[in-house]
Formats: structure tokens, C-alpha cells, sequence
């Protein structure tokens, strides 16, 4: 069974890569740079692992095709595990900020990982197991006047992934979808944080273990679970003066 | 999606303790990161940072961290191997150990990098035999803002290939390297010891030159008639298993080593601490240990660099020609009897270096000396330079954070090649550290 990492060249995509590939699934990376994704193919095979098969995809383009992703896909068995693990955000994702860039966020966390889940479907089993994974963060609990179009399209994609696990509630696919608190990867680097930062292998680890499992929404640390509902319950009159 | 580079604020320290900053800080972790532009900032690639001096940082200069650069690329099957610069030695050894093979040169500990072993050009157990890291390296992709990626082999580009081993990365960032590895010719390492006196160490190691490993402590606190008093290490290959082949150890970063305040190396302990060694080092016959135990022997003893505390240590590393051997050491134990620096131990190897950069060049007996900070070693410091050049000796400037500039470039024989050359290969200076600055390059 073939497992696809979105967002394979760093961060939390690149751990996750590592992870499966120890497991010795066939894997095929996703980024948009070959070079990385080249790199996490050499490193598999030398030590040992999967076979990985690069393909680079800009999630930021308008006219994504996936024909070479479809083309990567023809030759391994069908899918057990799509990840979603791409992501982006910026200093400057504010209101009133240039609409390219409001578009280039939400196309890169919501909308293009979304085209790549419908095209994929197909591709997942009918009958057996096969999960789609994708991944929020707490930024979106609520919205504030930072990470503006991010968290929009983080909201957008877990109510996706709602309506996806309600959808493939009859079958054998099942839609996991994890809200992650601060990991310590270049988007947070540097930035002092309210609690500490988790070490992508260790959500990797997580998401490994659970790969099977029919949750629906997991929060990554726990205890982000009690935060979120806490933040999501202050009322606006305090909520409106403050700045996180 | 092309975004600005990701900079910030960092504290880095030298493995020394000597040289703290704050400064901008870059973690790429992808190939687009490298070619970010940073405009007209200085900037610096930083490995494991466990270089005593800080070559890795600098007062306003960005220090890209080549942690996330750490995947295997390539093997021809045989004994090359293409690896990018963050790899770890720890990395390397256990990928080759499961091929039976070994990269010869292994500097102290197991998560220094590749590209800082070419950076600094380090050395092995025995450099007489195997020489330095740059012997076996043979290309490397080198990223230069402007000209982006380029491979760099002895044949293609001589001059860059020469001043980028031992070059501290002052000519750009080493991005990845085809390593050539030897086969590894037994399972485990006999280490022989026996007791000397420095003035024998040199000689019995000249004549050690064909072993696997060679070289000697010595008890830094002993003066007068036992000045010197030390142990001398043999080892070869043997295909008997190991009786201690541990590969776990405690973590140690530069910023870590220094968490205790207070040194507690005192002529007290430092006394007991040789005298354990001897003690330990004159018992018994040969032992055989495993390769990780015999490349990184302090790997598992960090306890030796934290009791030096938050202050740190000086360690000062000469190459000295036979002719002057004799007469730096004699000259050697007349400083320390004079100054009484707290001295806590010394070591020496052959050696021999072709390089013709930063690093150490030519052949001798290449002299480790390891001083607790106190205002004796302050005074006494100067005298040990001054005796370099006396003896015409060459410091070891990744050993040495208060190498002043002079002293470097009145010992290096290729001091005055390398600027020349870093002058033409970055005319705008855009590789800096401290140490390129304090040493007037």
C-alpha cells in the first residue's frame, strides 16, 4: 500500500515521510521543490527504507495539475494513507493585506489540499483500510487580527474533513483530523511561545500509532483540547482586548 | 511560495565558554532557504557547534544552521559517499559500521558535522598515518550568493577545493560531500598502554607511526622530575569483540557545557582526577573496546568539559617541527614552573597536514595543553605564544578562541595564501565569523 505525503520537503511533512518510510511502505513525497524531495529519496534508500517517489507540485498554483502525481501513483498499489502535512503562514496575514498573498495562504492550506483529496479518492481502497489525514492548528480556534487568511483556511479544512469522515463513514476510509498546538519547525522558530514547542518526530510518531484509528478531530499536545474550548469561551468583552 | 528569509535572535556560545554573543539566526531546511538573499549581511554556516573557537558565529553576522542538511545522497557501492554537510559523524560511523567500512579521521565527538570536520580540516587518532579530514573528501557542492551551487573537486577548482578544507567557511557554504571511506578492518580496537614522560612520548610515537591509533596524556599537574608523567596509547584493529562497545553518552552542547557556574577544576581535583587516569591507564593488559568508544572517548566522560563551568577552558594545540620538539617542551615546563597556570592535562599525536589553508601544515608532534581560566593562565598564555613563535610551531586555530591575529599570522605558513585567496574567491567578505575577524582575515 502506497502512502503520499503533501508538504514532504521539511517541517512536519518531512517527519512524517521519515516515519512511514521506516515502516517500509512505498511512499511518494509531494513538495515544490524537487531538490528536497530528491534528497528524502536518496536518504530512504540508503538506509534502508521505502522506496519514495518525488513529485513536485506548487501548491500556490492556480492551475495545479496533478497529472504527475497521477503519473507517480500508476505504477504502486493503491493508497493507504493520504497526509496533508503542507502548510503556510506569514508575519504579514493581516487584514487589508494584498490579495495575492491572501489567496497564495488559503490556496496552500485549504483549497489545493483539498483538490488533491478529491482527485485522490479514487485511488483509496475500496474495500480494507485507508485513512486521509490532514492537519489544523490551534491558531484557528478563534479568530484574531494575526494569522487572518491561515486560520480561516484551517477552520475551512477540519469543517472539510467533518464532512469528508461523514462521507466515508460507510466504507473503510476514514478521515483523521489533527489540530496541532506550536511545533518547533522554521514556522515558529525564534518566537517565544505560551507553552513549549512539540518536535515534529513526536507528532509524527503520534499520527503513526493512530493511523488506524476512527477519531474524527485529535488535538496534538491534549491538552490544547481543554485550551481551545477555554479560548473559544471567553466572552467578547474580554476577548476583544486582548493580544496573542 | 517564495518567502523572505526566516531570521532571529539567537544566543551562541564557543565550546570554551570564551566568546558569548547574540545574533541573527537562520535554520534552513530546505535548498530554496540557502539561496534566500540576505542582502549585503554577513553570514556564517554553523555545524554542531563544538568548534572551541567561534567559527560558527559573530557579532552581526547570520548564522545559517545546517542541522536539517543531514541526509545520506549517494553511494557508488564501493567506498564513496555523497552526504550533505549536517550529517553527523555519529550518522556516518553507524551507516558505514553496518557496510564494514569506516571513515578514518574522527574528531572528539560524535555529533560534529561534516562540513565543520572540513571547515576546521580536523584530525583522527593517528594523523601521522591517515592525515586530515580533507584527505578524504573528494568533492563537495559549495552554495556562493551570486553564483548559487557549484561542485567543487581537487581537479576542477583547486584553489576553492584547498581554502574551503580548513577554510572555517569563510568561502561559502559547504551544502553537501562525497567522503571517500576505507574498509574497516576489524571489529574492535586493542588499546596497549604503557607508562612515559612527555620528552619519550614524542619519540615512542614517531615510532608508533604505522599503528591504528597513537597517542599519549599527561598528568598536567605534576612539576619538576614527574613534569609530564603520562600514559602513552597503542591500538590496532583486532577481530576480537569489543569488551566495551557502548555507543549511548549524554548530550553535550557548547551552551550546556557551561551550565555549572563555578569551576571546579582546582589543582585538587585536577591531581586526583590523573591520578584516577594513571591509575586506571596503568592497570592490566590490552583492552579491546568498540569504535565508538575509541573515536569519541569523551562522548561518554562529558563530565571532563562541564567541570571547567560556566567560565570554561583554554585549550591551546601546536604542531611543532622535530627539530623544535625538544626544546618547546623543556621551554614548556620552565613557563608552567614560573606562571603555574592551572594546568589540568596534555596530550600529543604525530601529525601531518598538506593542506594549504587555515589548518595545520607539514609534519610533528602536534601538542595539546588544557588550562582551567584563572588570572595565572592569562599570564601565562602570552608566554606560550611567544614560544610558538619562538619555535616556529603553528597554532591550531579551531582549538583556540584568543588566538590573537598576529600570532596567526606570524605561525600560519598559509596565512598570507588563504587571504589572498578569500579576498578573491568573496571580495565582499559576505562569510564572516568572529574568528575571521579576530584573526584579521
Amino acid at each position: 500500500m502506497t502512502v503520499v505525503v503533501i508538504g514532504a520537503s521539511s517541517g512536519l511533512g518531512r517527519a512524517l515521510a521519515a516515519r512511514f518510510a521506516r515502516a517500509g511502505d512505498p511512499l511518494v513525497l509531494v513538495s515544490s521543490d524537487r531538490r528536497d524531495l530528491d534528497a528524502h529519496v536518496a536518504d530512504f534508500g540508503l538506509n534502508g527504507g521505502a522506496h519514495a517517489v518525488a513529485v513536485a507540485l506548487d501548491l500556490a498554483d492556480r492551475e495545479l495539475s496533478l497529472a504527475a502525481l497521477d503519473a507517480a501513483l500508476d505504477s504502486l498499489p493503491a493508497i493507504s494513507a493520504l497526509l496533508l502535512a503542507a502548510g503556510f503562514s506569514s508575519d504579514d496575514d493581516v487584514p487589508g493585506q494584498d490579495s495575492l498573498a491572501f489567496e497564495n495562504i488559503t490556496r496552500i492550506n485549504y483549497l489545493s489540499l483539498c483538490r488533491i483529496v478529491e482527485h485522490c479518492l479514487p485511488r483509496l481502497p475500496r474495500a480494507g483500510r485507508a485513512a486521509i489525514i490532514g492537519f489544523g492548528s490551534v491558531a484557528a480556534t478563534r479568530g484574531r487580527s494575526r494569522n487572518v487568511a491561515y486560520a480561516a483556511a484551517k477552520r475551512a479544512l477540519d469543517s472539510y474533513f467533518e464532512s469528508l469522515r461523514h462521507s466515508l463513514a460507510a466504507g473503510g476510509v476514514i478521515a483523521q483530523f489533527y489540530v496541532l498546538g506550536y511545533l518547533d519547525t522554521n514556522l515558529s522558530f525564534g518566537r517565544r511561545t505560551l507553552l513549549p514547542k512539540i518536535a515534529p518526530s513526536r507528532v509524527a510518531d503520534i499520527v503513526f500509532r493512530n493511523r488506524e484509528r476512527d477519531f474524527g478531530r485529535s488535538y496534538v499536545p491534549w491538552f490544547w483540547r481543554p485550551l481551545c474550548w477555554a479560548v473559544r469561551a471567553v466572552p467578547w468583552f474580554v476577548f476583544r482586548k486582548l493580544s496573542f | 511560495m517564495r518567502a523572505s528569509a526566516i531570521l532571529r535572535q539567537s544566543r551562541f556560545v564557543s565550546f570554551d565558554g570564551a566568546v558569548s554573543l547574540s545574533t541573527w539566526h537562520q535554520r534552513p531546511d530546505r535548498y530554496r532557504n540557502l539561496e534566500q538573499d540576505l542582502g549585503n549581511m554577513p553570514r556564517i554556516a554553523r555545524g554542531g557547534g563544538y568548534s572551541y573557537a567561534a567559527a560558527s558565529f559573530g557579532e552581526g553576522v547570520v548564522v545559517q544552521q545546517m542541522s536539517a542538511f543531514n541526509r545520506l545522497l549517494e553511494f557508488d557501492g564501493h567506498s564513496k559517499l555523497r552526504v550533505e554537510a549536517g550529517a553527523t559523524l555519529e550518522t556516518l560511523i553507524r551507516w558505514a559500521g553496518q557496510r564494514s567500512l569506516i571513515l578514518p579521521i574522527l574528531p572528539g565527538y560524535p555529533l560534529i558535522t561534516v562540513g565543520g570536520c572540513i571547515a576546521a580540516d580536523v584530525h583522527g587518532k593517528n594523523p601521522l598515518r591517515d592525515g586530515t579530514f580533507a584527505d578524504w573528501v573528494e568533492a563537495f557542492t559549495l552554495f556562493r550568493p551570486g553564483i548559487g551551487f557549484e561542485t567543487v573537486t581537487r581537479d576542477r577548482n583547486a584553489s576553492l577545493f584547498e581554502t574551503t578544507c580548513g577554510g572555517f567557511g569563510l568561502t561559502g557554504t559547504v551544502v553537501d560531500v562525497t567522503l571517500r571511506l576505507a574498509r574497516r578492518p576489524g571489529h574492535s580496537v586493542s588499546i596497549e598502554r604503557q607508562p612515559i614522560g612527555l620528552h619519550e612520548a614524542v619519540e615512542a610515537l614517531r615510532e608508533a607511526g604505522a599503528s591504528d591509533l597513537a597517542y599519549s596524556w599527561h598528568d598536567g599537574t605534576k612539576r619538576g622530575a614527574a613534569f609530564g608523567r603520562g600514559i602513552l596509547y597503542r591500538g590496532a584493529w583486532s577481530e576480537a569483540a569489543p569488551a566495551i562497545d557502548r555507543a549511548s553518552y549524554r548530550l553535550m552542547t557548547a551552551n550546556d557545557r557551561g551550565r555549572w557556574r563555578l569551576n571546579l577544576w582546582n589543582r585538587a581535583s585536577a591531581a586526583a582526577a590523573n591520578a584516577l587516569i594513571a591509575y586506571v591507564g596503568n592497570r592490566g593488559a590490552a583492552k579491546e573496546q568498540g569504535l565508538f568508544e575509541t573515536a569519541f572517548p569523551l562522548a561518554r566522560h562529558s563530565i571532563y568539559n562541564r567541570l571547567y563551568g560556566r567560565n570554561g577552558l583554554v585549550e591551546v594545540q601546536v604542531l611543532i617541527s622535530d627539530d623544535a620538539v625538544a626544546t618547546f617542551i623543556r621551554e614548556l615546563q620552565r613557563l608552567v614552573e614560573r606562571f603555574d597556570p592551572l594546568l589540568v592535562m596534555m596530550s600529543t599525536k604525530r601529525f601531518r597536514g598538506r593542506q594549504r589553508s587555515l589548518s595545520l601544515s607539514g609534519e610533528g608532534t602536534l601538542l595539546a595543553v588544557d588550562l582551567a581560566r584563572s588570572v595565572r593562565t592569562e599570564r601565562f598564555l602570552p608566554e606560550f605564544d611567544a614560544l610558538t613563535v619562538q619555535t616556529a610551531s603553528q597554532p591550531n586555530v579551531s582549538k583556540d578562541s584568543r588566538l590573537p591575529g598576529p600570532i596567526a599570522a606570524r605561525t600560519l605558513p598559509n596565512y598570507a595564501l588563504f587571504r589572498e585567496r578569500i579576498a578573491r574567491i568573496d571580495p565582499q567578505r559576505l562569510h564572516q565569523s568572529e574568528l575571521s575577524r579576530r584573526l584579521g582575515l
